[in-house]
């Protein structure tokens, strides 16, 4: 976060990382989760993972999301939210629902399981939420598919 | 209690499959899991983990045979009460995710899909489920389908080489560039028509035949042959008026000094071979990592025969003569294979080691 004032424009998410085989759509603390995964797939000389950082989610920014996905056929979302309800499921519906010619691969979710979110208790953290590990396990398999 | 064995779908849209081998024997105790057999479709051998624990009583399709999905396999006599196992769960998207699948982890899939399917087949009831196998849909992603139309690419015509044979881009892009990656080689389709390279839906309009071991021979090293040397196409005019008035001239005094009629073809032989020793690049192979040039020309000249296309094979055609390319060891030659181009026999030996074929009606 920056020392000083800063805005954050509404409804303008921002490409953290170009890519060419799988979107990667996030938010929050998820994006660094997520950027640090396209990192490991590239040192593994796997997929090249386009990292999109929402910003805002209500308006959130379709058009950017849409024309990624149409690129790339292949769409990643990761929240840290329980995953039924969330709003990458919002997400995804939109990208089935506007992107669905272009897709080449199932639309995937990676968020928390249905309990309740962060116990305080680092173990569990660890056990419930995203992290650069799972982020990377699904992008493997998405790419693979 | 008995057990019946059946065919199981080892893919989407695989209709039969061959018994490449029996891996246990009627009086052999099989375990639940353990593979029982090897099957052999033309996207891919698998071994079929039996679904009970048990005694194999009975073999009922015999190693080579082909069988189609859902026919009886083996007799086993199992413990009462045992309950073949629903060994995984149906495959579904989210499975399907995990490409990364071995080979082998497929009939585990298709075994339990049979046996969902084994008992409803008579009865034609079951549950309904996982009926995604039953339409020969031809998979492909939405993106892949969308490409197929934009190329004018008919999916039913490719055979897919993703994971768990889905058809990917790349198989739409190489039928549209014209090198099918998986489409028979022209030669096929002009030197004769085995059974269809894409397993076809039965229908009333269509018939399957049976393969012979020589179709799929044919087929398989057509296909090969498509991969590993490359088709290209050269059309040149040339004026033979000379070769014609040779032959006229000579072929009286030939047909009485050799016994066999002279055709054209051992001069369309001649000048194929002294091309090749002028063309080195068009007498190579393919070898994943490397060209191999050759150096000796081993000239395969296709033959139509009542048992279907053999490829006998002129060894050294450039160290011979037009007369002895035209019968090199008539004396070997069988009957049959004589009368339609003389030549070698077709012995094992005569029909391997070429690189370069033609057919003898120069269409390719």
């Amino acid at each position: 976060m920056p020392d000083e004032d800063y805005t954050i424009p509404i409804g303008q998410a921002e490409t953290k990382r170009e890519g060419s085989d799988i979107t990667l759509i996030t938010y929050g603390m998820m994006t660094h989760h997520s950027l640090k995964a396209a990192d490991t797939i590239a040192q593994e000389q796997g997929a090249s993972v386009e990292v999109i950082d929402l910003r805002t989610v209500s308006p959130w920014d379709k058009e950017r999301v849409l024309e990624s996905v149409k690129k790339t056929g292949k769409a990643l979302i990761v929240y840290e939210d329980n995953i039924t309800g969330g709003f990458g499921a919002e997400v995804a519906a939109t990208i089935a629902q506007d992107a669905f010619d272009y897709l080449d691969g199932p639309v995937t979710r990676v968020a928390s399981p249905d309990v309740p979110i962060s116990p305080y208790s680092g173990i569990l953290e660890e056990y419930i939420l995203p992290n650069p590990e799972k982020i990377a396990d699904a992008i493997r398999k998405l790419a693979a598919y | 209690m008995p057990f019946t064995l059946t065919m199981p779908e080892v893919g989407e849209t695989v209709t039969e499959g061959t018994i490449e081998r029996w891996l246990k024997k009627p009086g052999d105790e099989v375990e639940k899991y353990e593979p029982i057999v090897e099957i052999n479709t033309d996207k891919v051998n698998v071994e079929l983990p039996c679904p009970v624990s048990g005694t194999l009583t009975e073999i009922l399709a015999q190693e080579g045979a082909t069988i189609l999905v859902g026919a009886e396999l083996a007799r086993l006599e199992t413990a009462a009460g045992e309950v073949p196992a629903a060994i995984s769960p149906v495959p579904s998207e989210e499975e399907a995710v995990d490409a990364a699948r071995s080979p082998k982890e497929e009939p585990v899939a298709a075994s339990a899909t049979q046996q969902r399917e084994a008992p409803a087949r008579p009865a034609s009831g079951g549950d309904g489920r996982d009926v995604s196998g039953g339409g020969e849909r031809r998979r492909a992603t939405p993106r892949v389908k969308k490409l197929a139309e934009e190329f004018g690419v008919d999916l039913a015509q490719l055979t897919g080489t993703g994971p768990n044979g889905r058809i990917v881009e790349e198989d739409v892009r190489a039928a549209a560039s014209g090198t099918p990656a998986a489409a028979p080689a022209p030669a096929v389709a002009t030197a004769d028509r085995p059974a269809p390279a894409t397993p076809a839906e039965p229908g009333a309009d269509e018939e399957t035949l049976p393969l012979t071991g020589i179709r799929r021979t044919i087929a398989q090293r057509m296909t090969a042959s498509a991969f590993s040397a490359p088709a290209a196409w050269l059309v040149v005019e040339s004026d033979v008026t000379g070769l014609v008035a040779l032959r006229n001239a000579q072929k009286v005094a030939f047909r009485q000094r050799h016994g066999i009629d002279l055709t054209y073809l051992p001069f369309m032989a001649h000048a194929v071979a002294q091309s090749l020793l002028e063309h080195p690049y068009l007498n190579a192979s393919w070898a994943e990592d490397k060209i191999i040039l050759r150096k000796r020309v081993n000239l395969g000249i296709a033959v139509a025969t009542e048992r279907g296309l053999l490829v006998p094979v002129v060894r050294d055609a450039d160290r011979l003569s037009v007369t002895s390319r035209a019968a090199p060891s008539r004396s070997t030659t069988p009957a049959p294979l004589e009368r339609l181009f003389p030549c070698r026999s077709s012995t094992r030996d005569s029909l391997q080691s070429s690189r370069w074929s033609r057919l003898p009606n120069g269409r390719s």
